[in-house]
């Protein structure tokens, strides 16, 4: 796995329902300190028709950059939906579905260490290994 | 009418139909009826690609689905979604018919007045779906399943 210090820094954002992103950024914030690039977005209240463009004008402010990972609650939802159409027009845009705290965690304590394709499936590892049941 | 729900919902098929409506239903399939949607591709795929695998699914628009709607009923519960007051209105033009209809998810835009945070209606929406209520279509509002139901001719007669 390509791991070396200095690589790109990857701007997040996390487009989910009612309060969800900024909760998130709260809980993040509170264990590992101000995350730069990083934008939170909610669907509520958004119609139909200007869903995508709230998620869109979040993203121009990172569309230059080699790789967006847009963070998603909800596979199927119409954040999912909006990401998607994005994603079609925009080819360094990633999205990652069932967004949690494990998975957040690890993008922010390794981006900048890793390359984007690796970065990815870490952190995906990483919110699949947070689910336990006993 | 048995074994379909009728709903009406601008934002068509995500999160509160996936995880919401459908459980609660226990639906085996979903209608999308829309004219927009039926004819774009792409939205089209992604909808369908979000419906639960072990559901059938499919998009059709409101000439299809009027033909279509009442086949295989007996399977299980269909939940036939509108993606505009304009589809459910097409729908009835072209000869289907609607028992019951919930509505939700009908956003703010120009001229529209709220009547509920999820009910927002024109001059010409409230008109349309009124004259449907005065039919054969009995209309209430409910957003999310584990709420109560509004009706809705009492809501706009306020």
């Amino acid at each position: 796995m390509n791991q070396t210090p200095n690589k790109e820094v990857y701007p997040a954002i996390i487009f989910a329902h009612g309060d969800l992103g900024d909760s998130l950024r709260d809980a993040i914030e509170g264990m590992i300190g101000e995350c730069p690039y990083f934008i939170t977005v909610s669907n509520r209240g958004v119609g139909p028709e200007d869903i995508e463009s709230r998620l869109e004008e979040a993203y121009s402010r990172y569309k230059d950059r080699p790789a967006v990972f847009i963070f998603i609650d909800l596979f199927g939802s119409s954040c999912w939906k909006a990401a998607k159409l994005l994603g079609m027009k925009n080819k360094n845009i990633r999205i990652i579905t069932g967004v949690n705290l494990p998975m957040l965690l690890s993008f922010f304590t390794k981006r900048g260490r890793f390359e984007a394709d690796d970065l990815e499936q870490e952190i995906k590892l990483a919110g699949k290994k947070g689910i336990e049941g006993h | 009418m048995k074994n379909l729900f009728f709903r009406l919902d601008e934002k068509f098929i995500h999160a509160q139909i996936i995880h919401g409506w459908l459980p609660y239903l226990n639906a085996s399939r979903i209608i999308g009826v829309s004219e927009k949607y039926s004819g774009d591709e792409a939205s089209k795929r992604l909808y369908l690609e979000a419906i639960p695998e072990e559901l059938e699914g499919e998009i059709l628009s409101p000439a299809d689905a009027a033909i279509r709607v009442g086949e295989n009923t007996q399977k299980g519960v269909t939940l036939v979604l509108f993606s505009s007051i304009g589809d459910a209105c097409d729908y009835i033009e072209e000869g289907g018919k609607i028992g019951t209809l919930n509505l939700g998810g009908l956003y703010s835009g120009e001229n529209r007045r709220e009547y509920l945070p999820y009910i927002h209606l024109n001059t010409e929406e409230k008109e349309c779906l009124s004259n449907m209520a005065a039919g054969e279509t009995d209309i209430y509002c409910q957003d999310v399943p584990l709420t109560d139901r509004i009706d809705f001719l009492g809501l706009i007669n306020k």
